[in-house]
């Protein structure tokens, strides 16, 4: 007869943990398996990092402790945590979990036990990829990298092409022999920057890669290698493979847990009480999306009391109470009444849409009050939960938002400015989602997904290719359309080709080029979200070949309509198919005579690398008056606690205006893309900044292709008199990220603009900058 | 600026006063009390270039009205003075001034006749770059020519710069910016076949390293002359104030 247990944990993370103390606290028998080390996520975290505890404003309350604090201290924490509850923890590995009559059979690697209630909180992390080759199994053979700096002198082989990979790799490069096993030829499913450093790493000498190559046997201090030319055999100290993880979800699927999609990131979905769909199987954490150790150890306390029947008010309540105390009536009528109000967030588990609410903002607005305006860069998505909104169209006229549906979705997709001003036009309650939030909801929620990439898709082809054609042809264009993304550089399409399909730009700009008479490529303009590409070769009968290249000038989203289908559609649309092709013959003219032809070639060519086709608004110096006296950095560095965010003396020049290294406040700021905490944010009129939630982790710094941001230490010391009298300031210790934030505390405007005796400084929008440059040109 | 000068030379000249023109009439006072302001607003601009936080006015436009202060005040003070001048203390802090102000209309020139010339604008790389390409390219030359013939190191000998970090190199002639093709065929002509290609290679190298070397001395040139007026500038305009306190002070004291 098998071991019987109240509750079996499966995983010792935050959630685990906590749910288990929780138990050993009511006296329930409990069984928690681990099959690494307690805590093994931050156990596996460089020495001594700061562990962050995000949400701030979430209370904890559990019996595990935890707070911000290092590395060592949160662990040393928890261990406390278990042997002053009583958890009966059991090293082993669960290789499977069965549904029985009386509950659950859980056989793990020391044997067989019972259980009534499960409860999966194995995180995300527990299962990297390994080598699976002979000896991938070997002691040298690690699958993280804890302390770089534990490595000196030695041959290290780094396995991947990741973040991860690259990473490690560039941290032991400066005291150890790197070398890099890349499977394919490039770094594709690494982000910019760090396939930029590592390709720089290589070229100087300092990472020997090894391309096309693959892992054939490990041997203590020998590894054989397959390349191109052949076997090969390497000396190698150390191996670490940083080749992914896997979702373990073979493994959750083998206990019944239903995933609602087959997308990857698609996560199992949880009642309230986090049961699955599996009576008595509960999932917490990571695996059904909260990454936070904070959520997590909150989880494993309620999801005990719900075991118990005691029906426990989720941590956050005391979050949305909040958020929606200013509403008139209760909290949670108004909590109901807002979810049955917008069919987008019905989809929306119970802990997906309690996190909606606590990340969003109830308004309450009167008649008139303009909600944004035309050429605003806030990137929230507003639904009407009741009242009316009215959009001012660009092209005149105007449009209603009924209650339940939603606008603001078009800066949400593509990061670029508001297109149109919104306004109440009856007094109305408005849920304002952040972009980040909206995001997530996105690449986790299908339903959600589809139904904003329709109404995108609708209104980006109203907007610009097809206004005041029927509503309904667009749906059925929308219907068909598909979606494609492009990286930095990679061709959609280029001269020559014939032509089938035009891509309507959704996010990113691309820049379109042609051979001029003497077979040179000549960049000739730039389109920037919003835009499309490939209509002319669409719209004819004939097979057309394109008349020009169109190149990725960034990361791309665009949505691809078929000649075929279109053709299709308006067969038997006359009316339509005649206004498509005016249409179409009036912007081909309007392009012939517009900025094709004024602009230069290489002045293009180095705006786009230079990312100015993606600035809102750059820093330039004028050579011909600057003295070089380098106020501009000292009036920097004085406003800004000592350091200066510019960089006089780097970047780049053309036709003597030269673009130092300072933030461009691009239009889709890679620095934003992943930034834990959520700390880069932009404002209503285009500027990005840096707030102090910054936890100086340096994500931002290694995306930004232009290398504006910079780690700030401590303050230095002021060199000034009184500085002898005053307290010494404290070293805070912890480093944060900060780059240009264009002086938005001061009223003035810039100081290093203000500061700079000759006037050669200026921050300017880039079309003022090609302007400028142009005249100099001349 | 100079409307009002304008207006102070007629007004000097309608005015006649008794006893003839010294700083002692009322214009005399008047004037007087004006350029010593005038120096006051002059020296505030040290304070005005490192208040970062200032909003009210752009720098460009208050080094703008300190150029054009400053130049007035050389016909101000004379006007002031009743253009009385003689070996006294008076006139040396008068000369002092206008060493002062010389000194800033010589910076004003070079900054705007020399600001050009910085390399690193032109994207050429600033002067810590230049040295390390210049270095770099030390180390290739060593690499092409180790374990080569006698002639080759001889070659090099000839042929290479040495390059240091020195002040001297702002004064005299500025370095060539190519090997002198003469001097280079005349070298060539003693080479052996065998090292023909190499010495190639050598001549090469030293001739981009002369274009650095050149480049980096164009940079040093430019930066001391850009720089080099303030340490003439400042002192001047310390002595100058200095001594307008004393001339005041002595004025009053011996009335």
């Amino acid at each position: 007869m098998p071991d019987h247990f109240d509750i079996a944990i499966i995983g010792a993370g935050p959630a685990g943990l906590s749910a288990a103390t929780r138990a050993a606290e009511r006296n329930l028998t409990h069984i928690l398996f681990e099959k690494g080390e307690v805590g093994n996520t931050v156990f596996c975290y460089q020495l001594k990092k700061h562990v962050m505890a995000e949400p701030g404003k979430l209370p904890l309350r559990s019996p595990v402790p935890f707070q911000a604090a290092t590395r060592e201290a949160v662990l040393e924490g928890w261990h406390a945590a278990i042997s002053k509850h009583g958890v009966n923890l059991r090293k082993a590995e669960v290789t499977a979990i069965n549904k029985t009559d009386r509950g659950f059979e859980i056989q793990s690697s020391t044997g067989v036990c019972t259980a009534n209630n499960v409860i999966l909180a194995i995180g995300l992390q527990g299962t990297p990829r390994k080598l699976g080759v002979p000896g991938g199994e070997l002691p040298h053979v690690a699958y993280t990298l804890a302390d770089p700096d534990a490595f000196q002198n030695k041959d290290i082989l780094v396995v991947g092409a990741g973040d991860a990979a690259i990473e490690n790799a560039l941290a032991l490069v400066d005291k150890n022999r790197v070398s890099l096993l890349n499977r394919g030829n490039d770094f594709p499913l690494a982000k910019d920057a760090n396939a930029t450093q590592m390709l720089k790493a290589i070229d100087a000498g300092k990472v020997r890669c090894y391309y096309s190559s693959s892992m054939v046997k490990v041997d203590a201090g020998q590894s054989v290698i397959s390349t191109p030319e052949g076997e090969l055999s390497i000396k190698c100290d150390h191996i670490i493979a940083r080749i992914g993880a896997i979702m373990p979800r073979k493994f959750l699927e083998s206990t019944g847990i239903k995933f609602p999609s087959a997308d990857m990131s698609a996560t199992p979905v949880v009642n309230h009480r986090y049961e699955s769909n599996v009576p008595g199987l509960f999932i917490l954490g990571a695996l059904i999306g909260y990454p936070l150790i904070k959520q997590a150890i909150n989880q494993g306390y309620e999801v005990i009391e719900h075991i118990t029947g005691n029906a426990v008010e989720p941590a956050d309540q005391v979050l949305i109470d909040e958020k929606l105390s200013h509403l008139p009536g209760k909290v949670l009528e108004n909590f109901e009444r807002i979810r049955a109000a917008l069919p987008l967030f019905q989809p929306l588990s119970e802990p997906q849409y309690r996190e909606l609410i606590i990340d969003s903002t109830v308004h309450v607005m009167e008649a008139g009050t303009v909600i944004f305006k035309r050429n605003d860069y806030t990137d929230s998505c507003y639904s009407v939960i009741s009242g009316k909104a009215e959009i001012d169209l660009p092209r005149g006229g105007t449009a209603t938002v009924e209650p339940g549906e939603y606008f603001g979705e078009i800066g949400l997709l593509s990061g670029r400015r508001r297109t149109a001003t919104i306004k109440v036009s009856e007094a109305a309650w408005l849920l304002e989602t952040p972009r980040k939030q909206m995001l997530k909801l996105i690449s986790s929620v299908e339903a959600v997904k589809k139904a904003i990439n329709k109404k995108f898709m609708t209104n980006a082809l109203q907007t610009s290719i097809f206004p005041d054609v029927e509503p309904k042809f667009i749906a059925e264009l929308v219907e068909r359309a598909t979606l494609r993304s492009f990286k930095k550089g990679e061709v959609l399409f280029s001269e020559g080709d014939i032509g089938d399909v035009l891509y309507v730009v959704r996010k990113g700009s691309v820049k379109i080029s042609r051979k001029n008479r003497l077979g040179a490529v000549v960049t000739q303009a730039y389109l920037a979200a919003g835009n499309y590409v490939g209509e002319m070769a669409l719209l004819s009968e004939e097979p057309q070949p394109r008349s020009a290249t169109v190149t990725a000038a960034v990361a791309c989203d665009t949505m691809l309509i078929s000649k075929q289908d279109l053709h299709e559609l308006l067969t038997g649309n006359p009316n339509a198919k005649a206004r498509i092709t005016e249409i179409a013959e009036a912007r081909h003219i309007e392009n012939l005579t517009g900025d094709w032809s004024t602009q230069s070639g290489d002045l293009l060519d180095f705006m786009l690398n230079q990312g100015v086709s993606d600035a809102e608004n750059v820093l330039l110096i004028d050579s011909d008056l600057c003295i070089g006296c380098d106020n501009c950095e000292s009036a920097c560095a004085a406003t800004h606690d000592g350091y200066s965010r510019l960089d006089r003396k780097g970047g780049k020049s053309f036709a003597s205006i030269q673009l130092p290294v300072s933030c461009r406040h691009c239009e889709n700021p890679l620095c934003m893309v992943d930034c834990p905490p959520d700390a880069l944010t932009r404002r209503a009129n285009g500027e990005v900044v840096i707030q102090d939630s910054c936890i100086g982790c340096g994500n931002c710094i290694r995306n930004c292709p232009y290398g504006v941001i910079q780690l700030i230490y401590d303050k230095p010391k002021s060199r000034s008199l009184f500085s002898l009298f005053k307290d010494k300031d404290q070293d805070s210790g912890a480093a944060k990220a900060g780059k240009c934030d264009m002086c938005s505390s001061l009223s003035s405007g810039p100081a290093c603009v203000r500061s700079c005796p000759t006037g050669a400084a200026m921050r300017v929008n880039p079309k003022v900058l090609i302007e400028i440059v142009a005249s100099k040109q001349q | 600026m100079l409307i009002l000068l304008a207006l102070a030379i007629t007004l000097y000249v309608i005015d006649h006063p008794i006893g003839g023109r010294n700083g002692g009439t009322v214009l005399g006072y008047s004037y007087g009390i004006l350029a010593a302001l005038g120096m006051a607003i002059l020296m505030w601009y040290g304070i005005r270039k490192r208040a970062y936080y200032s909003a009210k006015t752009t720098l460009q436009g208050c080094l703008s009205f300190h150029v054009w202060l400053g130049v007035s005040l050389i016909v101000l003070v004379p006007l002031h003075a009743g253009l009385n001048f003689g070996w006294n203390l008076h006139t040396v802090a008068y000369v002092l001034m206008v060493l002062c102000i010389i000194s800033g209309i010589w910076g004003a020139v070079q900054f705007s006749t020399l600001a050009t010339e910085i390399g690193g604008h032109r994207g050429q790389g600033t002067t810590k770059q230049l040295l390390e390409q210049l270095e770099l390219l030390a180390i290739d030359l060593a690499r092409v020519s180790q374990g080569k013939s006698e002639q080759i190191q001889r070659l090099i000998k000839k042929l290479d710069i040495a390059h240091s970090q020195s002040l001297l190199q702002v004064f005299g002639e500025p370095p060539a910016r190519t090997v002198d093709p003469n001097r280079a065929a005349a070298c060539m002509t003693g080479v052996n076949t065998t090292d023909r290609e190499t010495a190639l290679k050598v001549i090469d190298l030293i001739d981009r390293r002369m274009d650095l070397h050149f480049k980096l001395n164009r940079e040093v040139r430019t930066a001391f002359w850009l720089r080099v007026w303030l340490y003439f500038h400042l002192p001047l305009a310390c002595g100058a104030m200095a001594l307008l306190i004393v001339h005041v002070f002595s004025v009053f004291y011996f009335l």
